[in-house]
């Protein structure tokens, strides 16, 4: 992910190209008085056509990525969060 | 946003789609597919990722997580942060629980999601403060409706 720096001039000037640009992907370090103030970027996760790909590779993972365990997963989980 | 379902799936429920000798494996599988045709959000802490990831490295020794990072950042991945635990922390006081299950049923507390847990230990805990569910159980729920 590209982080470019920004004055809170050029920010308030440039906004609507600014939010485009977060749409595209960039994210943006705000400086005021030289000294970074704060950052913004895109939204963490994808829109909800992003998200059903997940979903349906969830619901059908690729066969070499499976494994057999006498253990639940449940228990795995369970064990792990005890330790 | 609005009318929009959103769910915190606990890790139980990604690593039994991995597991085919569990016995909620196809169960885990249908409910990813049944969400594929839903308009639903899925919100996870990042510790999901984690677990899941460590799991596919210990049982499947994967080496290379990438395709497993590609696919969970698909879905709404929220930081461990010092933000996050400055939100979380009176909720954590609250439920006096393990810090794994304490991070999720705090994200399913402060972003007002469904939880989604095949462990009924974790689901007796914290039914008192959060709307949770098995996967059955919540397709059930939404047939309901």
């Amino acid at each position: 992910m590209v982080t470019k720096t920004i004055s809170v001039k050029e920010l308030r000037q440039n906004l609507p190209r600014i939010c485009g640009e977060i749409q595209e992907g960039t994210s943006f370090l705000v400086i005021r008085r030289s000294k970074p103030i704060g950052q913004f970027g895109p939204v963490k996760g994808g829109d909800l056509e992003t998200q059903r790909k997940a979903l349906k590779f969830f619901a059908n993972p690729p066969k070499k990525f499976l494994f057999r365990s006498k253990k639940s997963a449940v228990e795995i989980i369970r064990e792990d969060r005890d330790e | 946003m609005i009318g929009m379902k959103l769910l915190t799936i606990d890790s139980s429920v990604f690593v039994a789609v991995f597991d085919s000798l569990d016995i909620f494996h196809q169960q885990s599988k249908d409910f990813f597919d049944y969400l594929a045709n839903s308009e639903v959000r899925v919100v996870l802490p990042i510790l999901v990722l984690f677990e899941v990831s460590n799991t596919l490295a210990r049982k499947k020794k994967v080496e290379d997580p990438t395709w497993l990072l590609e696919e969970f950042e698909k879905f709404e991945l929220l930081d461990m942060d010092t933000e996050f635990l400055k939100r979380a922390f009176p909720f954590f006081t609250l439920l006096s629980m393990k810090t794994g299950d304490a991070v999720i049923a705090a994200t399913s507390f402060l972003y007002e999601t469904k939880l989604i847990t095949w462990d009924r230990t974790f689901w007796d805990a914290v039914k008192k403060y959060v709307s949770v569910f098995t996967p059955p159980d919540y397709v059930e729920h939404m047939s309901q409706k």
